[in-house]
């Protein structure tokens, strides 16, 4: 026995060995990506005070706040670590090559006073909260169209298509268009949405033009395309939770003369709506993220007032993109800032989508 | 075939099939079954796994409308009327035939709610509280759920459960009863009791009972029907007889050798009662 037993304990540990490493290397990738965010999203600023700039570009300064104040420009800004670890050695530098009047201080980025402030060109006082509310516009739009429509299709494929044929050439279309990438879903939006359905979308239709020239490119557009985005993967998870309804269950309710309807109403519904709500939101917290389908559709770079549905608009990822492209420092910081409100919002979404499946497993 | 007992029981049978056939993807599993059933008697379908006894019973419900590889031949009458004809509503052929399966189905439901929610579905304006009670108590399970209708049904025995399927396919008011080894995941306590049952319900529906059991079937039935594969791999109707001549006079050597070789020295001690 034993001598049989030696390689294969050894190869077992490799193995175990491999997937431990691979365990690591995917907390590591998370770990580190978080740790970006939050690293650059607070940390020491150099401010320049407004009569030390002499191009002072602040428009006009209502009430200011202790270190909120948004006088002056970022000259210079350092990331969370080295402002932990480095502040002595960054004070002297600031008193040493910076001009006289300059003000080192400690801000976060990530503040209530950012969320809750619209855009401004000051980096020190502007804010998400126009993209905040086109990205939750957007994801109550995809919520309303893509869960009833990839449900209801779902249902039709599983409970009510009359040929096995068609059924799996649908499926199969369907999970195709899972793996579509979200670029693809964009130029859709821009074509059918803005463009083709421009009169619906721009609100014209109906006399609720937010915009001065009636345009395509609003919320309601780029809500749309994100529920496109999402409904494949709606009509999947639902159908695969439809399947997972205990097939004697729904024989036995056949079996008490049942309607197909009634079937699907009393127990199918019942039994795998808490699964299908938990992938709708999984789905969707995943699309929310995703700047290409709303730059496609035209998200605008500056929103000054708050958005309507049939506003011209902006999003989270898109903000954070925009400012992550800029040479300034103090960009780098906002654009973490962003980053990590959009971050809190999946994680809520998905907190949300627990609770969900939890139910799902107690009506069990 | 037999047809020996023809005579009485096609007079007064509520549901009966002539050369009913069931085949999965074009192959036959079973075919050319002739049988009736009337009300006031148990049948019991009894042969080898594999004979066709669960295809012939969903054939009589249509209940393989629902499985798109399945194909049914032949005809099934529910009180002269073939339920296969186009302008006969399946639903309506389930309500009226009701089918408890062998692993106890109860809904994820109230104990309450799984015997009115057939009820409720066909009749909207009847007393729900009386259907469920009476359901109920027909299945003599009332006294032991009365003071815990709303719990969940999925917390009682398996034999409770099974009770509950039983309550549940009454509750719609069938004319005939299929069941499919109903007891075969039971115990013997709660065997018995189903066999109780099915022995007081026996005068008011017709019962299909398809089982392994030979002796339960001796117990239990008015009249056998014994399926055996043959070289083609196809179930078929080898014999259908009274109970009492099938067990001690069996006409084919086939139905003989199933019947001793399954029961062997307990077939003189079956007792029938109701
Ligand atoms: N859904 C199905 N698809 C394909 N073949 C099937 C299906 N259901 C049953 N069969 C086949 O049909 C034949 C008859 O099966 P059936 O279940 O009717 O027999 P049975 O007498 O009820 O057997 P058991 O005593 O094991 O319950 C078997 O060969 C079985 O493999
Ligand atoms: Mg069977």
């Amino acid at each position: 026995m034993r001598p049989q037993m030696r390689p294969r304990a050894r190869s077992s540990a490799v193995v175990r060995a491999l997937f431990a490493f691979a365990t690591v290397v995917t907390l590591a990738s998370l770990t580190a990506v978080v740790a970006h965010v939050v690293n650059t999203a607070a940390g020491l600023v150099a401010v320049g005070g407004p009569d030390a700039s002499d191009r002072s570009p602040i428009p006009d300064s209502p009430v200011a706040t202790s270190d909120q104040t948004g006088e002056g420009e970022v000259i210079a800004s350092w990331t969370l670590l080295e402002s932990l670890v480095r502040r002595r050695q960054i004070e002297r530098e600031v008193s040493a090559l910076l001009p006289e009047g300059t003000r080192l201080e400690f801000r976060s980025w990530l503040s209530l006073s950012f969320v809750t402030r619209g855009y401004s060109p000051n980096p020190l006082r502007t804010g998400i909260r126009g993209a905040l509310i086109g990205s939750v516009w957007m994801v109550a739009i995809a919520v309303v169209v893509a869960v009833p429509t990839g449900v209801a299709a779902a249902i039709y494929l599983e409970e009510f298509c009359p040929r096995d044929l068609l059924r799996k050439a649908m499926r199969e279309s369907v999970h195709l268009l899972a793996g579509v990438p979200s670029v693809v879903y964009g130029l859709i939006g821009l074509v059918l949405f803005v463009r083709f359905l421009g009169p619906l979308t721009s609100g014209a239709a109906f006399g609720a033009t937010a915009t001065r020239v009636p345009t395509g490119r609003t919320i309601v557009s780029a809500g749309l395309t994100l529920a496109l985005l999402t409904l494949p993967r709606i009509v999947i998870a639902a159908e695969q939770a439809i399947n997972a309804v205990e097939p004697r269950v729904r024989l036995a309710a056949f079996s008490v003369g049942a309607t197909r309807w009634q079937v699907v109403r009393d127990h199918v519904l019942p039994q795998a709506g808490p699964e299908i709500g938990a992938a709708a939101i999984l789905a969707i917290a995943r699309a929310v993220g995703d700047a290409a389908i709303v730059i496609m559709v035209g998200a605008s770079t500056v929103v000054i007032a708050d958005p309507g549905p049939f506003a011209a608009f902006t999003a989270l990822p898109v903000v954070a993109y925009q400012w992550a492209m800029r040479p300034d420092a103090s960009y780098r910081g906002l654009a973490s800032a962003a980053l990590l409100v959009l971050l809190l919002l999946v994680v809520v979404l998905n907190a949300a989508a627990a609770v969900a499946r939890s139910r799902a497993r107690r009506t069990r | 075939m037999t047809h020996d007992v023809g005579s009485t029981n096609e007079r007064t049978a509520i549901l009966s099939a002539e050369d009913l056939g069931v085949a999965y993807d074009d192959i036959p599993a079973v075919s050319n079954v002739t049988v009736a059933f009337a009300r006031g008697e148990v049948t019991a379908l009894i042969g080898p796994a594999g004979s066709g006894k669960t295809s012939v019973l969903r054939a009589l419900n249509r209940l393989h409308d629902l499985t798109p590889t399945a194909r049914v031949h032949g005809s099934v009458r529910l009180h002269g009327k073939d339920v296969y004809d186009t302008d006969v509503d399946a639903f309506e052929v389930r309500r009226r035939v009701g089918m408890v399966f062998e692993t106890p189905a109860p809904f994820p439901m109230s104990i309450y709610d799984n015997v009115a929610w057939g009820a409720r579905m066909h009749a909207r304006t009847l007393d729900l509280d009386a259907v469920v009670e009476q359901g109920l108590e027909r299945a003599g399970l009332w006294d032991e759920v009365k003071d815990k209708l709303r719990q969940s049904a999925l917390r009682l025995s398996a034999g409770q459960q099974q009770r509950l399927c039983i309550a549940r396919t009454i509750a719609v008011d069938p004319d005939v009863i299929l069941m499919d080894e109903v007891t075969a995941p039971l115990d013997p306590i709660s065997t018995g009791k189903v066999e109780e049952l099915i022995l007081r319900l026996r005068q008011d529906y017709a019962i299909v009972l398809a089982t392994h059991n030979v002796q339960q079937a001796g117990r239990l039935s008015d009249r056998v029907t014994f399926f055996l594969v043959d070289d083609n791999r196809t179930g078929r109707l080898i014999e259908w007889a009274e109970t009492d001549s099938m067990f001690f006079a069996p006409r084919d050597a086939r139905t003989e050798a199933y019947i001793s070789g399954r029961a062997g020295s307990d077939l003189s001690t079956r007792g029938r009662t109701g």
